[in-house]
């Protein structure tokens, strides 16, 4: 691009998002413009916009970055030998996301150095999202909402500043809150709202505080709930609450689920990493745990590690190589020693209960497990190849 | 008819208890309830009324009671119960002795507002959308004293034995065997019996029952301990703190909830919320005599916070660890306290967490009483009333539990423990004495 290309493209941008276009619209006119795919992510790793040829754009940049837990302002290639850029979706400090740009056509390998030459029209587009993003869909400054989304981004500098803009929009603030991410679960697309509708509702009397406002914002298929907890027991009983959801919202609807994560109790302009930890428990919950439940970050004791660690090389290498074997056994002889082994442990090692689960004998159980040990030259009684185990065990799940 | 573990049966109608009277030649029959300060009053007839006592024809005369005074209505009509006639265990001069446990109603037939057994009975009968089948077990400690001619008796003990102690030559162990067995002749299901913390202290745990039997057992013990411990020259005290230096004498309720398990867990929850929400008003009712508040110390695992807990020895709520919990206890109440008053308080305080889905915190672990002050505000735990007078109070501020009493009961019971707060502040103490007279 030209600087004059440039010029043209950064007015097209400032059009669009003056006539209410969002991200998807201004995705749509980086793809026009440059002719490669593109996507745009939330922070959160959920799919805010597509654009462009469709065929090379994947699911998500996630597992393709090699520091996805740490975002920095500069352009990433994808790993893995896979063609593309992404660049951090930032206002100030804080990362709102990711934009991502891939070939037009996945087969062809395009010529070194060819993206490079878009990183300006990237970084345009990323600054364009960035301030629709923070401003919120309900569009300026005066709704509650837009200043929980404020607060999520890192807009305010001090507590003060926070203070007084939540004041000004009649919202009653706590010193302290607590992070809580809800998403229904197993619900066709037509369902979605009235699901969304009915867990808002009920979490709104789960949480309710007399001290202060709770805050809410939809972040995808997610109900992001932040609750007032002055106190520590106001944060144990968001907790206790939030544990109890599933079972309330079933009374209500029977064919509702949900699933969720809670984070910690943090100081109101740390409320970005109790979120954090709120959708890194929803991650773990669902991936370790199966739907229907809502786990508490505090409570998952070495999980959030190994899922901050779970997409790398190096984790991701050790978890394949030590169920490499029983996978090899199973696909030979079509047994489930790794299905199992999976089992065993999440029947806390109750060979009676594993073996319901499983619809067999529990004598088929002890058979299975003395295989493994053979095959895997393993003791599963010792601890620290039980620990072995459970870690692979453990980051294969995380990594989904 | 149904039966007790002692494989006796209580009578279930009248005509169960007539028959029982005639075939075990009854000579008189006392007519048992309690006043609203929970002592137990009597009036006795001859076993030929008891025909007319079970159709509601025997009054008294309620204006010579404490809290049953009511202007010009004075004459009450004693409503017994069937299910509890008992032969007491010992034969009075003339033959067989019997009692049944009454109710009180005016004179038209509708219930006396003032009767603490109805106070109960309503207040269950209220909880029973939400907790149908609500029991409740009791843990009663008490001392046994040398008996002393003075006009207080002594607080001199018969042994030196401690918690669980097994002793051979204990009079002690000898009463409360006899005590213990006295209950089971008269239908009163006994789960346990053992030597408490202190040296002459017992305890006697009841096997859980509806929550008027459980009240109705606690009157039924203190009388059958006194007497009990009469024959064996030691004198019964349900007295909270008789001494000092030494543990005091608790009443811990485990309530037993029925629900499908599924539901128990959160019911269990709000249940517990409940009580430690209204704990500091339920104190009045549970701790009911000036002396209750020396036994609610920071020592001998008292319970002083409000505050609960799996594990911990000394918090004020205790919930077992199980799936599902199996079983909630309270541990402040004392055994001088009005039982159908503190079961109807306790009852509707927990029904009050569940309406309101209340929730009670996380439970705590190690001691409560290493707790800073700090800690205590973090985690919303509040400190039960330090005194009779300061709990009256916090009874006078919260709704659920004078709801649970009703306007007369509440009223009668403040008046009656403003006046004993009154006469103890007036009083010159022998500490005083000890402390102040020579020195100024």
């Amino acid at each position: 691009m030209t600087a004059e290309d440039l010029v043209a493209f950064a007015e097209s941008l400032a059009r669009i998002a003056a006539t209410g276009g969002g991200a998807t619209a201004l995705a749509a006119q980086l793809a026009r413009r440059t002719g490669v795919g593109v996507l745009v992510e939330d922070a959160q790793w959920r799919r805010l916009a597509a654009a462009g040829p469709a065929a090379g754009v994947p699911g998500t940049v996630r597992d393709l970055l090699a520091a996805a837990a740490a975002p920095t302002p500069s352009i990433q290639r994808l790993m893995d030998g896979r063609a593309g850029r992404a660049l951090s979706i930032r206002a100030g400090e804080a990362h709102l996301g990711y934009l991502s740009i891939f070939p037009s056509d996945p087969s062809q390998q395009p010529a070194d150095g060819e993206f490079d030459t878009l990183e300006h029209a990237m970084r345009l587009t990323a600054s364009a999202i960035a301030l629709e993003l923070a401003r919120g869909p309900a569009g300026g400054r005066g709704s509650p909402r837009t200043f929980w989304e404020q607060l999520e981004a890192r807009a305010y500098h001090d507590a003060t500043a926070a203070r007084d803009d939540a004041a000004a929009r009649g919202i009653v603030l706590a010193t302290h809150y607590v992070a809580i991410d809800i998403e229904p679960e197993g619900i066709g697309e037509t369902r979605v709202a009235a699901a969304r509708a009915e867990v808002r509702s009920l979490a709104r009397e789960a949480f309710h505080s007399g001290e202060a406002d709770l805050g809410a914002l939809e972040r995808g298929a997610s109900l992001l709930f932040f609750v007032p907890c002055n106190r520590e027991i106001d944060a144990a009983n968001a907790r206790t609450a939030a544990a109890l959801l599933p079972r309330g919202l079933a009374k209500r609807a029977e064919h509702l689920r949900i699933g969720g994560g809670v984070g910690n109790r943090v100081p109101l302009l740390s409320l970005h990493r109790s979120i954090e930890q709120a959708a890194a428990a929803l991650a773990i919950a669902r991936r370790i745990f199966g739907t229907g439940r809502v786990a508490v970050y505090d409570d998952l004791g070495a999980y959030p590690l190994l899922l901050e660690g779970a997409a790398t090389p190096a984790l991701q290498e050790f978890a394949r190589r030590t169920l490499a074997p029983l996978r090899a056994y199973d696909e030979k002889h079509q047994t489930e020693l790794e299905r199992t082994l999976k089992r065993y442990f999440a029947a806390r090692q109750n060979v009676k209960v594993a073996a319901a689960e499983l619809n067999v004998h529990r004598h088929t159980v002890l058979y299975r497990l003395r295989q493994i040990n053979e095959i895997c030259s393993c003791t599963l009684d010792d601890i620290h190849d039980q620990l072995t185990f459970r870690m692979a065990v453990a980051i294969d799940a995380l990594n989904g | 008819m149904h039966s007790t573990d002692s494989g006796y049966k209580r009578p279930a109608a009248k005509r169960d208890a007539l028959k029982i009277a005639k075939e075990r030649n009854v000579r008189f029959v006392r007519l048992v309830f309690a006043d609203i300060l929970g002592v137990s009053k009597n009036v006795s007839i001859p076993a030929g009324e008891l025909d007319a006592a079970l159709d509601g024809r025997v009054t008294f005369d309620g204006g010579s009671i404490d809290g049953f005074v009511r202007g010009e209505e004075l004459d009450m009509v004693l409503r017994p119960d069937p299910s509890t006639f008992a032969l007491y265990p010992w034969a009075s001069g003339d033959g067989t002795e019997a009692r049944l446990l009454c109710d009180i109603s005016m004179p038209d037939g509708s219930p006396f507002e003032g009767c603490p057994r109805t106070t109960l009975k309503r207040a269950v009968e209220e909880s029973r959308a939400t907790l149908p089948d609500a029991a409740a077990g009791l843990e009663v400690e008490f001392y046994l004293f040398e008996s002393h001619e003075s006009e207080y008796g002594s607080t001199r003990t018969a042994d030196v034995g401690s918690y669980f102690d097994f002793s051979a030559n204990d009079r002690g162990e000898d009463a409360r065997n006899a005590i213990v067995a006295a209950l089971q002749s008269m239908g009163v299901a006994v789960a346990s019996a053992h030597h408490e913390h202190g040296p002459g202290q017992h305890e006697i745990d009841f096997a859980a029952g509806t929550l008027l039997e459980a009240a109705d057992n606690l009157l039924t013990l203190r009388t059958i301990a006194k007497h009990v411990a009469a024959r064996y020259g030691l004198d019964a005290t349900f007295m909270p703190k008789p001494l000092e230096d030494r543990a005091g004498s608790g009443l811990h309720v485990d309530f037993r909830m029925e629900a499908p398990e599924a539901e128990l867990d959160d019911l269990t929850l709000y249940f517990v919320g409940g009580l430690l929400a209204h704990a500091p008003a339920a104190t009045a009712i549970c701790n009911a005599t000036v002396n209750s508040y020396k036994r609610l110390v920071a020592a001998w695992d008292a319970p002083i916070y409000t505050v609960w807990s799996q594990r911990s020895a000394n918090a004020l709520v205790r919930v077992p660890p199980a799936r599902p919990p199996s079983h909630v206890e309270i541990r402040s109440p004392d055994p001088a306290c009005n039982p159908y008053l503190a079961l109807a308080v306790l009852l509707r305080a927990g029904i009050d967490g569940i309406a309101c889905r209340t929730l009670p915190g996380d439970p705590l672990t190690g001691s409560t009483y290493e707790l800073s002050e700090r800690d205590r505000h973090e985690r919303g735990i509040g400190t039960l009333p330090k005194s009779l007078r300061q709990a009256i109070v916090e009874l006078d501020r919260d709704r659920v539990v004078r709801a649970a009493l009703g306007d007369h009961v509440y009223h009668a019971f403040r008046d009656a423990k403003l006046a004993e707060y009154e006469r103890y502040r007036r009083a010159v103490h022998p500490w005083e004495h000890r402390a102040y007279l020579r020195l100024y």
